[in-house]
Protein backbone atom coordinates (compact mmCIF):
# COMPACT_ATOMS: atom_id res chain seq x y z
CA UNK A 1 0.00 0.00 0.00
CA UNK A 2 1.40 3.52 -1.17
CA UNK A 3 2.16 6.02 1.75
CA UNK A 4 -1.00 8.51 1.03
CA UNK A 5 1.00 11.23 2.26
CA UNK A 6 3.77 11.11 -0.09
CA UNK A 7 3.94 13.94 -2.76
CA UNK A 8 4.63 14.60 -6.21
CA UNK A 9 6.31 17.82 -7.55
CA UNK A 10 3.51 19.06 -8.55
CA UNK A 11 1.49 18.21 -5.49
CA UNK A 12 4.01 19.98 -3.35
CA UNK A 13 3.14 23.40 -5.37
CA UNK A 14 -0.61 22.68 -5.51
CA UNK A 15 -0.64 22.57 -1.76
CA UNK A 16 2.26 25.56 -1.47
CA UNK A 17 -0.67 27.26 -3.19
CA UNK A 18 -3.48 26.42 -1.13
CA UNK A 19 -1.44 27.70 1.42
CA UNK A 20 -0.15 30.73 0.66
CA UNK A 21 -3.63 31.91 -0.54
CA UNK A 22 -5.34 31.23 2.60
CA UNK A 23 -8.95 31.66 2.86
CA UNK A 24 -8.73 33.23 -1.01
CA UNK A 25 -7.99 29.53 -2.03
CA UNK A 26 -10.65 28.46 -5.43
CA UNK A 27 -10.00 27.17 -8.75
CA UNK A 28 -9.11 30.07 -10.63
CA UNK A 29 -6.82 31.63 -7.57
CA UNK A 30 -5.12 28.56 -6.75
CA UNK A 31 -4.49 27.89 -10.64
CA UNK A 32 -2.84 31.69 -11.21
CA UNK A 33 -0.20 30.87 -8.30
CA UNK A 34 0.25 27.66 -9.04
CA UNK A 35 1.22 29.08 -12.42
CA UNK A 36 3.21 31.75 -10.71
CA UNK A 37 5.30 28.62 -8.63
CA UNK A 38 5.92 26.73 -11.67
CA UNK A 39 7.23 29.54 -14.48
CA UNK A 40 8.52 29.15 -16.71
CA UNK A 41 6.49 25.78 -17.00
CA UNK A 42 2.92 26.18 -18.32
CA UNK A 43 0.27 24.36 -16.01
CA UNK A 44 -2.92 23.73 -17.72
CA UNK A 45 -6.53 24.53 -15.33
CA UNK A 46 -7.80 20.99 -15.67
CA UNK A 47 -4.29 19.64 -14.32
CA UNK A 48 -4.71 21.67 -11.19
CA UNK A 49 -7.92 20.37 -11.10
CA UNK A 50 -7.33 16.42 -11.39
CA UNK A 51 -4.23 17.00 -8.39
CA UNK A 52 -6.62 18.80 -6.14
CA UNK A 53 -9.20 16.59 -6.70
CA UNK A 54 -6.56 13.57 -5.97
CA UNK A 55 -5.39 15.59 -2.70
CA UNK A 56 -8.68 15.99 -1.30
CA UNK A 57 -8.84 11.95 -2.09
CA UNK A 58 -5.70 11.25 -0.24
CA UNK A 59 -7.02 13.78 2.79
CA UNK A 60 -4.79 16.29 2.19
CA UNK A 61 -7.27 18.95 1.39
CA UNK A 62 -10.50 20.02 2.32
CA UNK A 63 -13.54 21.72 0.05
CA UNK A 64 -17.02 23.10 0.19
CA UNK A 65 -18.91 25.22 -1.81
CA UNK A 66 -19.26 28.61 -1.14
CA UNK A 67 -22.77 30.50 -2.27
CA UNK A 68 -23.51 30.87 -5.72
CA UNK A 69 -22.50 34.55 -7.29
CA UNK A 70 -23.83 36.13 -9.85
CA UNK A 71 -19.97 36.92 -11.85
CA UNK A 72 -20.01 33.42 -11.55
CA UNK A 73 -23.16 32.76 -13.29
CA UNK A 74 -24.79 31.50 -10.19
CA UNK A 75 -22.42 29.44 -9.41
CA UNK A 76 -20.61 28.48 -6.64
CA UNK A 77 -16.56 28.36 -5.86
CA UNK A 78 -15.34 25.40 -4.37
CA UNK A 79 -13.26 26.54 -1.85
CA UNK A 80 -9.95 24.52 -0.37
CA UNK A 81 -7.93 24.69 2.84
CA UNK A 82 -5.10 22.50 3.69
CA UNK A 83 -6.10 19.36 6.22
CA UNK A 84 -4.01 18.63 9.35
CA UNK A 85 -2.45 15.77 7.37
CA UNK A 86 -1.54 18.24 4.16
CA UNK A 87 -0.08 21.09 6.21
CA UNK A 88 2.30 17.65 7.43
CA UNK A 89 2.75 16.59 4.81
CA UNK A 90 4.32 19.67 3.38
CA UNK A 91 6.23 20.54 6.23
CA UNK A 92 8.30 17.15 5.82
CA UNK A 93 8.38 17.80 2.10
CA UNK A 94 9.97 21.70 2.88
CA UNK A 95 12.52 19.69 5.42
CA UNK A 96 13.43 17.54 2.57
CA UNK A 97 14.21 20.57 0.06
CA UNK A 98 15.84 22.10 2.98
CA UNK A 99 18.46 19.54 3.25
CA UNK A 100 18.60 19.07 -1.01
CA UNK A 101 19.62 23.02 -0.69
CA UNK A 102 22.22 23.29 2.09
CA UNK A 103 23.86 19.83 0.20
CA UNK A 104 24.04 21.40 -2.68
CA UNK A 105 24.77 24.94 -1.65
CA UNK A 106 27.65 23.24 0.25
CA UNK A 107 29.02 21.57 -2.68
CA UNK A 108 28.40 24.72 -5.17
CA UNK A 109 29.48 27.29 -2.93
CA UNK A 110 27.88 30.68 -2.75
CA UNK A 111 28.80 32.32 -6.25
CA UNK A 112 28.92 28.92 -8.16
CA UNK A 113 25.38 27.99 -6.84
CA UNK A 114 24.23 31.42 -7.98
CA UNK A 115 25.04 30.87 -11.41
CA UNK A 116 24.20 27.50 -11.57
CA UNK A 117 20.53 28.98 -11.24
CA UNK B 1 -12.09 66.85 -19.46
CA UNK B 2 -12.94 63.75 -21.75
CA UNK B 3 -16.14 63.17 -19.49
CA UNK B 4 -16.99 66.68 -20.39
CA UNK B 5 -16.89 66.05 -23.53
CA UNK B 6 -19.14 63.01 -23.15
CA UNK B 7 -21.98 65.02 -21.98
CA UNK B 8 -21.28 67.85 -24.61
CA UNK B 9 -21.52 65.55 -27.27
CA UNK B 10 -24.39 63.02 -27.47
CA UNK B 11 -22.70 61.11 -29.80
CA UNK B 12 -19.69 60.07 -27.98
CA UNK B 13 -22.11 59.50 -24.89
CA UNK B 14 -23.66 57.31 -27.16
CA UNK B 15 -20.18 55.11 -27.97
CA UNK B 16 -19.32 54.84 -24.38
CA UNK B 17 -22.42 53.38 -23.78
CA UNK B 18 -22.25 50.71 -26.76
CA UNK B 19 -18.92 50.30 -25.17
CA UNK B 20 -19.98 49.22 -22.09
CA UNK B 21 -22.98 47.31 -23.20
CA UNK B 22 -20.45 45.38 -25.54
CA UNK B 23 -18.35 44.74 -22.51
CA UNK B 24 -21.31 43.61 -20.73
CA UNK B 25 -22.81 41.54 -23.49
CA UNK B 26 -18.95 39.51 -23.92
CA UNK B 27 -18.55 39.05 -20.04
CA UNK B 28 -20.35 35.95 -20.11
CA UNK B 29 -19.76 32.93 -22.97
CA UNK B 30 -22.33 31.79 -25.52
CA UNK B 31 -25.16 29.91 -23.68
CA UNK B 32 -25.19 27.08 -26.11
CA UNK B 33 -21.24 26.90 -25.71
CA UNK B 34 -21.11 27.05 -21.67
CA UNK B 35 -24.18 24.25 -22.13
CA UNK B 36 -21.99 22.13 -24.13
CA UNK B 37 -18.94 22.34 -21.74
CA UNK B 38 -21.23 21.41 -19.01
CA UNK B 39 -22.47 18.40 -20.13
CA UNK B 40 -19.11 17.24 -21.08
CA UNK B 41 -17.97 17.95 -17.23
CA UNK B 42 -19.01 14.87 -14.68
CA UNK B 43 -21.71 15.78 -12.77
CA UNK B 44 -20.38 16.90 -9.06
CA UNK B 45 -17.39 18.72 -11.03
CA UNK B 46 -19.65 20.86 -13.30
CA UNK B 47 -20.61 23.72 -10.10
CA UNK B 48 -17.04 24.92 -9.56
CA UNK B 49 -15.25 24.15 -12.93
CA UNK B 50 -17.60 25.76 -15.35
CA UNK B 51 -18.25 28.74 -12.70
CA UNK B 52 -14.15 29.05 -12.84
CA UNK B 53 -14.40 28.79 -16.22
CA UNK B 54 -16.88 31.20 -16.65
CA UNK B 55 -14.99 34.04 -14.24
CA UNK B 56 -11.75 33.86 -16.44
CA UNK B 57 -13.89 33.94 -19.72
CA UNK B 58 -12.49 36.84 -21.99
CA UNK B 59 -14.26 36.12 -25.55
CA UNK B 60 -15.70 32.30 -27.22
CA UNK B 61 -12.03 31.04 -28.55
CA UNK B 62 -10.50 31.59 -25.52
CA UNK B 63 -13.56 29.96 -23.67
CA UNK B 64 -13.32 27.39 -25.81
CA UNK B 65 -9.39 26.46 -25.57
CA UNK B 66 -9.66 26.83 -21.83
CA UNK B 67 -12.38 23.81 -21.70
CA UNK B 68 -10.60 22.04 -24.29
CA UNK B 69 -7.58 22.12 -21.78
CA UNK B 70 -9.30 21.38 -18.80
CA UNK B 71 -12.46 19.57 -19.69
CA UNK B 72 -10.70 16.00 -20.55
CA UNK B 73 -8.27 15.98 -17.95
CA UNK B 74 -10.84 16.59 -15.26
CA UNK B 75 -13.53 13.71 -16.80
CA UNK B 76 -10.24 11.47 -16.71
CA UNK B 77 -9.12 12.29 -13.59
CA UNK B 78 -12.87 11.71 -12.13
CA UNK B 79 -13.11 8.38 -14.43
CA UNK B 80 -9.79 7.42 -12.82
CA UNK B 81 -10.46 8.41 -9.14
CA UNK B 82 -13.42 6.88 -8.50
CA UNK B 83 -14.05 3.75 -10.95
CA UNK B 84 -14.75 0.58 -9.03
CA UNK B 85 -12.09 -1.82 -11.08
CA UNK B 86 -13.64 -4.97 -9.06
CA UNK B 87 -17.39 -3.96 -10.07
CA UNK B 88 -16.46 -2.95 -13.47
CA UNK B 89 -15.10 -6.37 -13.87
CA UNK B 90 -17.99 -8.48 -12.23
CA UNK B 91 -19.85 -6.34 -14.57
CA UNK B 92 -18.05 -6.88 -17.59
CA UNK B 93 -18.11 -11.07 -16.87
CA UNK B 94 -22.01 -10.61 -16.34
CA UNK B 95 -21.93 -8.77 -19.66
CA UNK B 96 -19.95 -11.54 -21.30
CA UNK B 97 -22.57 -14.35 -20.10
CA UNK B 98 -25.05 -12.83 -21.42
CA UNK B 99 -23.56 -12.24 -24.74
CA UNK B 100 -22.41 -15.44 -24.71
CA UNK B 101 -25.75 -16.83 -24.49
CA UNK B 102 -26.72 -15.85 -28.48
CA UNK B 103 -24.23 -17.59 -30.23
CA UNK B 104 -21.95 -14.49 -31.04
CA UNK B 105 -18.38 -15.01 -32.21
CA UNK B 106 -15.57 -14.13 -29.79
CA UNK B 107 -14.72 -11.07 -31.34
CA UNK B 108 -17.95 -9.75 -31.43
CA UNK B 109 -18.65 -10.54 -27.91
CA UNK B 110 -15.24 -8.91 -26.53
CA UNK B 111 -16.07 -5.84 -28.12
CA UNK B 112 -19.52 -5.91 -27.17
CA UNK B 113 -18.23 -6.15 -23.71
CA UNK B 114 -15.32 -3.40 -23.99
CA UNK B 115 -18.21 -1.03 -25.25
CA UNK B 116 -20.68 -2.39 -22.13
CA UNK B 117 -18.26 -1.73 -19.38
CA UNK B 118 -16.94 1.45 -21.22
CA UNK B 119 -20.95 2.49 -21.70
CA UNK B 120 -21.01 1.95 -17.84
CA UNK B 121 -18.48 4.26 -16.91
CA UNK B 122 -19.77 6.96 -18.38
CA UNK B 123 -23.13 6.24 -17.25
CA UNK B 124 -21.74 6.47 -13.90
CA UNK B 125 -19.95 9.58 -15.07
CA UNK B 126 -22.70 11.82 -16.61
CA UNK B 127 -25.96 10.09 -15.76
CA UNK B 128 -28.28 11.69 -12.63
CA UNK B 129 -26.75 11.77 -9.31
CA UNK B 130 -30.25 11.63 -7.64
CA UNK B 131 -33.20 9.48 -6.96
CA UNK B 132 -35.75 10.10 -9.86
CA UNK B 133 -38.40 12.21 -9.45
CA UNK B 134 -41.88 10.55 -8.97
CA UNK B 135 -43.20 11.96 -12.00
CA UNK B 136 -39.80 10.53 -14.44
CA UNK B 137 -40.83 6.89 -12.31
CA UNK B 138 -44.62 6.14 -13.10
CA UNK B 139 -43.69 7.85 -16.77
CA UNK B 140 -40.94 4.64 -16.48
CA UNK B 141 -43.77 2.37 -16.07
CA UNK B 142 -46.01 3.52 -18.69
CA UNK B 143 -42.96 3.47 -21.15
CA UNK B 144 -42.87 -0.50 -19.68
CA UNK B 145 -46.30 -1.29 -20.56
CA UNK B 146 -45.53 0.34 -23.89
CA UNK B 147 -43.35 -2.11 -24.79
CA UNK B 148 -45.27 -4.72 -23.34
CA UNK B 149 -47.81 -4.13 -25.59
CA UNK B 150 -45.59 -3.67 -28.64
CA UNK B 151 -43.55 -6.92 -27.81
CA UNK B 152 -47.00 -8.97 -27.62
CA UNK B 153 -48.56 -7.08 -30.96
CA UNK B 154 -45.71 -8.11 -33.04
CA UNK B 155 -45.55 -11.49 -31.58
CA UNK B 156 -49.46 -11.63 -32.25
CA UNK B 157 -49.60 -10.49 -35.69
CA UNK B 158 -46.47 -12.59 -36.62
CA UNK B 159 -46.96 -15.85 -35.25
CA UNK B 160 -50.89 -17.13 -36.05
CA UNK B 161 -52.27 -17.56 -39.57
CA UNK B 162 -55.42 -19.17 -37.71
CA UNK B 163 -57.79 -17.16 -36.17
CA UNK B 164 -59.20 -19.61 -33.10
CA UNK B 165 -56.22 -21.47 -32.42
CA UNK B 166 -55.83 -21.97 -28.19
CA UNK B 167 -52.84 -19.80 -27.94
CA UNK B 168 -54.13 -17.78 -30.17
CA UNK B 169 -57.24 -16.68 -27.75
CA UNK B 170 -54.58 -17.00 -24.75
CA UNK B 171 -52.29 -14.28 -26.10
CA UNK B 172 -55.48 -11.74 -27.15
CA UNK B 173 -56.59 -12.66 -23.29
CA UNK B 174 -53.60 -11.37 -22.60
CA UNK B 175 -53.21 -7.98 -24.90
CA UNK B 176 -56.45 -7.27 -23.68
CA UNK B 177 -55.21 -7.28 -19.83
CA UNK B 178 -51.88 -5.84 -20.22
CA UNK B 179 -53.01 -2.16 -19.89
CA UNK B 180 -54.13 -3.65 -16.16
CA UNK B 181 -50.57 -3.82 -15.69
CA UNK B 182 -49.37 -0.63 -15.43
CA UNK B 183 -51.36 -0.34 -12.09
CA UNK B 184 -49.32 -3.05 -10.52
CA UNK B 185 -45.62 -1.18 -12.06
CA UNK B 186 -46.65 2.17 -10.74
CA UNK B 187 -47.56 0.65 -7.34
CA UNK B 188 -44.63 -1.52 -7.06
CA UNK B 189 -42.28 1.41 -8.51
CA UNK B 190 -44.22 3.49 -6.07
CA UNK B 191 -43.50 0.97 -3.08
CA UNK B 192 -39.96 1.61 -4.01
CA UNK B 193 -39.97 5.36 -3.73
CA UNK B 194 -41.70 5.89 -0.26
CA UNK B 195 -38.99 2.64 0.69
CA UNK B 196 -36.48 5.12 -0.04
CA UNK B 197 -38.15 8.00 1.12
CA UNK B 198 -38.16 6.19 4.30
CA UNK B 199 -34.71 4.76 4.30
CA UNK B 200 -33.65 9.04 3.40
CA UNK B 201 -35.88 10.08 6.98
CA UNK B 202 -34.10 7.39 8.95
CA UNK B 203 -31.02 8.55 7.71
CA UNK B 204 -32.07 11.95 9.31
CA UNK B 205 -33.57 11.09 12.37
CA UNK B 206 -30.43 9.22 13.62
CA UNK B 207 -29.38 11.87 14.76
CA UNK B 208 -25.89 12.06 13.14
CA UNK B 209 -23.74 15.42 13.93
CA UNK B 210 -21.01 15.68 11.54
CA UNK B 211 -18.83 14.11 8.87
CA UNK B 212 -17.22 11.09 11.05
CA UNK B 213 -20.70 10.15 12.65
CA UNK B 214 -22.61 9.87 9.34
CA UNK B 215 -19.09 8.23 7.71
CA UNK B 216 -19.24 5.69 10.68
CA UNK B 217 -23.52 4.57 10.28
CA UNK B 218 -22.86 3.85 6.51
CA UNK B 219 -19.60 1.85 6.88
CA UNK B 220 -21.99 -0.04 9.60
CA UNK B 221 -24.70 -0.17 7.38
CA UNK B 222 -22.53 -1.26 4.71
CA UNK B 223 -21.01 -4.04 6.67
CA UNK B 224 -24.25 -5.43 7.51
CA UNK B 225 -25.44 -5.39 3.77
CA UNK B 226 -22.39 -7.18 2.56
CA UNK B 227 -22.68 -9.98 5.13
CA UNK B 228 -26.33 -10.70 4.22
CA UNK B 229 -25.92 -10.38 0.62
CA UNK B 230 -22.64 -12.16 0.41
CA UNK B 231 -24.65 -15.29 2.72
CA UNK B 232 -27.91 -14.94 0.13
CA UNK B 233 -24.96 -15.14 -3.16
CA UNK B 234 -23.69 -18.38 -1.84
CA UNK B 235 -26.98 -19.68 -1.12
CA UNK B 236 -28.28 -18.59 -5.13
CA UNK B 237 -25.39 -20.15 -6.42
CA UNK B 238 -26.36 -23.43 -5.25
CA UNK B 239 -30.21 -23.10 -6.41
CA UNK B 240 -29.42 -21.32 -9.63
CA UNK B 241 -29.15 -24.81 -11.39
CA UNK B 242 -32.72 -24.69 -10.82
CA UNK B 243 -33.10 -21.33 -12.25
CA UNK B 244 -30.99 -20.38 -14.78
CA UNK B 245 -29.83 -23.93 -16.03
CA UNK B 246 -27.20 -25.36 -16.22
CA UNK B 247 -23.58 -23.88 -16.78
CA UNK B 248 -21.23 -22.77 -13.45
CA UNK B 249 -20.65 -19.38 -15.33
CA UNK B 250 -23.45 -17.56 -13.31
CA UNK B 251 -22.65 -19.70 -10.14
CA UNK B 252 -19.12 -18.43 -10.29
CA UNK B 253 -20.01 -14.81 -10.63
CA UNK B 254 -21.98 -15.11 -7.79
CA UNK B 255 -19.08 -16.90 -5.67
CA UNK B 256 -16.25 -14.40 -6.84
CA UNK B 257 -19.06 -11.37 -5.98
CA UNK B 258 -20.17 -12.98 -2.35
CA UNK B 259 -15.89 -13.21 -2.19
CA UNK B 260 -15.85 -9.19 -3.16
CA UNK B 261 -18.40 -8.34 -0.24
CA UNK B 262 -16.49 -10.20 2.23
CA UNK B 263 -13.29 -9.09 1.00
CA UNK B 264 -14.84 -5.36 1.15
CA UNK B 265 -15.83 -5.63 4.88
CA UNK B 266 -12.50 -6.84 6.13
CA UNK B 267 -10.79 -3.45 4.54
CA UNK B 268 -13.31 -1.44 5.88
CA UNK B 269 -13.15 -1.22 9.52
CA UNK B 270 -15.86 1.19 11.56
CA UNK B 271 -13.23 2.87 13.44
CA UNK B 272 -11.55 4.12 10.14
CA UNK B 273 -14.29 6.66 9.55
CA UNK B 274 -13.90 10.49 9.77
CA UNK B 275 -11.68 11.12 6.32
CA UNK B 276 -14.44 13.01 3.83
CA UNK B 277 -12.19 11.54 0.69
CA UNK B 278 -12.50 7.87 1.97
CA UNK B 279 -16.08 8.15 2.40
CA UNK B 280 -17.26 9.76 -0.91
CA UNK B 281 -14.81 7.34 -2.52
CA UNK B 282 -16.47 4.59 -0.74
CA UNK B 283 -20.12 6.29 -1.64
CA UNK B 284 -18.81 6.55 -5.15
CA UNK B 285 -17.59 2.96 -5.26
CA UNK B 286 -20.86 1.87 -3.23
CA UNK B 287 -22.91 3.19 -6.12
CA UNK B 288 -21.09 1.36 -8.87
CA UNK B 289 -21.09 -1.56 -7.10
CA UNK B 290 -25.12 -1.11 -6.36
CA UNK B 291 -25.29 -1.13 -10.09
CA UNK B 292 -23.75 -4.33 -10.62
CA UNK B 293 -25.71 -6.25 -7.80
CA UNK B 294 -29.08 -4.74 -9.13
CA UNK B 295 -28.54 -6.64 -12.32
CA UNK B 296 -26.58 -9.72 -10.75
CA UNK B 297 -29.66 -10.42 -8.86
CA UNK B 298 -32.13 -10.27 -12.28
CA UNK B 299 -29.86 -12.36 -14.17
CA UNK B 300 -30.96 -15.42 -13.44
CA UNK B 301 -34.75 -14.49 -13.70
CA UNK B 302 -33.95 -12.99 -17.48
CA UNK B 303 -32.16 -16.49 -18.04
CA UNK B 304 -34.79 -18.33 -16.64
CA UNK B 305 -37.66 -16.86 -18.89
CA UNK B 306 -35.11 -17.22 -21.99
CA UNK B 307 -34.60 -20.89 -21.01
CA UNK B 308 -38.38 -21.87 -19.96
CA UNK B 309 -40.44 -19.34 -22.16
CA UNK B 310 -38.57 -17.51 -25.18
CA UNK B 311 -36.19 -20.30 -26.50
CA UNK B 312 -39.14 -23.44 -26.30
CA UNK B 313 -41.59 -21.49 -27.17
CA UNK B 314 -39.46 -20.46 -30.57
CA UNK B 315 -38.63 -23.92 -31.21
CA UNK B 316 -41.97 -25.23 -30.73
CA UNK B 317 -43.75 -22.39 -32.45
CA UNK B 318 -46.02 -20.98 -29.75
CA UNK B 319 -45.99 -17.94 -29.94
CA UNK B 320 -47.96 -17.39 -26.47
CA UNK B 321 -44.44 -18.36 -24.54
CA UNK B 322 -42.22 -16.32 -26.37
CA UNK B 323 -44.84 -12.92 -25.52
CA UNK B 324 -45.00 -14.55 -21.85
CA UNK B 325 -41.38 -14.59 -21.80
CA UNK B 326 -40.56 -11.56 -23.49
CA UNK B 327 -43.16 -9.75 -20.61
CA UNK B 328 -41.27 -11.17 -17.88
CA UNK B 329 -38.15 -9.97 -19.10
CA UNK B 330 -39.48 -6.17 -19.81
CA UNK B 331 -41.13 -6.32 -16.68
CA UNK B 332 -37.68 -8.02 -14.86
CA UNK B 333 -35.70 -5.04 -16.59
CA UNK B 334 -38.14 -2.33 -15.48
CA UNK B 335 -38.43 -3.49 -11.53
CA UNK B 336 -33.65 -4.03 -11.80
CA UNK B 337 -33.87 -0.56 -13.54
CA UNK B 338 -35.82 0.83 -10.97
CA UNK B 339 -34.11 -0.81 -7.73
CA UNK B 340 -31.08 0.49 -9.16
CA UNK B 341 -32.17 3.95 -9.64
CA UNK B 342 -33.53 4.27 -6.28
CA UNK B 343 -30.26 2.52 -4.50
CA UNK B 344 -27.70 4.81 -6.53
CA UNK B 345 -30.10 7.36 -6.51
CA UNK B 346 -29.59 7.43 -2.53
CA UNK B 347 -25.95 7.08 -2.35
CA UNK B 348 -26.14 10.20 -5.20
CA UNK B 349 -28.21 12.20 -2.69
CA UNK B 350 -25.31 11.54 0.10
CA UNK B 351 -22.52 11.97 -1.86
CA UNK B 352 -23.84 15.55 -3.34
CA UNK B 353 -24.86 16.47 0.45
CA UNK B 354 -21.19 15.32 0.88
CA UNK B 355 -19.92 17.64 -1.83
CA UNK B 356 -21.83 20.92 -0.93
CA UNK B 357 -21.64 20.73 2.74
CA UNK B 358 -19.10 23.03 4.58
CA UNK B 359 -15.59 21.86 5.63
CA UNK B 360 -15.93 19.54 9.00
Amino acid sequence: MPDQTLLGQFEQVVLAAVLSLGKDAYGVTIHARVVELSAPRAVTRGAVYATLDRLEDKGLLASWLSEPSKERGGRARRYYRLEKSGEQALRETAQAAKRLYDTLARSWKGLAWKTQR
Amino acid sequence: MEDAAVERDPEKCAAVFRKIARQYKNSAPPIVLEWAVERLLPAPARESVIGDLREVYRGPWQYLCEAARTVPRVAAGYAWRNANLPALGLNGALIWLCLAGLHLDIATILLATAAGVAALTFIQMYGDTGRPTGARAIKGAIGTVILLVAVCVWDFGLRYPRIGHGDYLLEFGMLQSLPFVLPVLGLLRTGLLLQSDREQERLADDGVIGLEDEHRAFLAAMRRTNAIEAAALITGAWLLPFLSGPGLWLPAIFIVTAAYLLAQNAMSPVHDAGSRGDYRRQLQTRRQLRHFLCWLWAAPFLMAACRLLVWPGYESGRAILVAFGSSAIVSICFLARAADSECAGLLGERMARLENGPAV
